[in-house]
């Protein structure tokens, strides 16, 4: 597919992201919602608002979107956007798993056990993917 | 070949830090990649990229 159709497609999900993010935070205002929602909801329209704007700016100029083109699919960049979530995904299980322990220590068990849910929950995904991705070739 | 390297990753549709990385060889570059690079220089790829087993 042609990249400028691509960003065209992306900019639909930016605009629908301002669109929930806007809703949910009249619908929380009203009194519809809980009072966590006000927050994603200003979180989603704001990244969307924002991803819309740089999208706008880039493909009005046609120097700017070649240059992200290539940035985008850059087979590096990619290799390296791939290495840096295998990093904190790591990261993240090595932290979580300190964090059950410290928390079990300073007598927290509903912390410790909700993290360690969570953690269960990631290595069920991993599994999941890793099949998905493995029979697709 | 009086390239500069921009030209070169503007040509193959890669930046310019892959094309620095690639020179270097702290970047193995795909064989889509080497196959663009080699075909870029009229070479074959075994004439622009040696194969070093241990990296």
């Amino acid at each position: 597919m042609e990249f400028k159709k691509k960003m065209k497609i992306n900019m639909i999900y930016y605009a629908l992201l301002v669109v929930i993010g806007a809703a949910l935070a009249v619908l929380q205002l009203t009194g519809y919602m809980p009072e966590v929602f006000l927050s994603f909801g200003c979180a989603y329209a704001a990244c969307g608002l924002a991803m819309l704007i740089k999208n706008g700016r880039i493909m009005a100029d046609p120097e700017k979107l070649k240059k992200f083109e290539i940035e985008s699919t850059d087979e590096r960049n990619i290799m390296i956007y791939n290495k840096a979530i295998r990093w904190s995904y790591l990261i993240f299980v090595y932290a979580a798993a300190a964090a059950i322990m410290i928390l079990e220590f300073i007598g927290m068990k509903e912390a410790a056990v909700t993290v360690a849910l969570t953690l269960c929950a990631l290595f069920v995904l991993y599994i999941i993917c890793y099949a998905v991705l493995k029979n697709k070739g | 070949m009086g390239i500069t390297q921009d030209e070169l990753a503007r040509t193959l549709g890669v930046t310019r830090q892959t094309i620095i990385a690639v020179e270097k060889g702290t970047y193995c570059a795909s064989l889509p990649l080497a196959h663009k690079i080699a075909a870029f220089f009229g070479e074959s790829i075994e004439n622009v990229f040696i194969f070093e087993e241990d990296k």
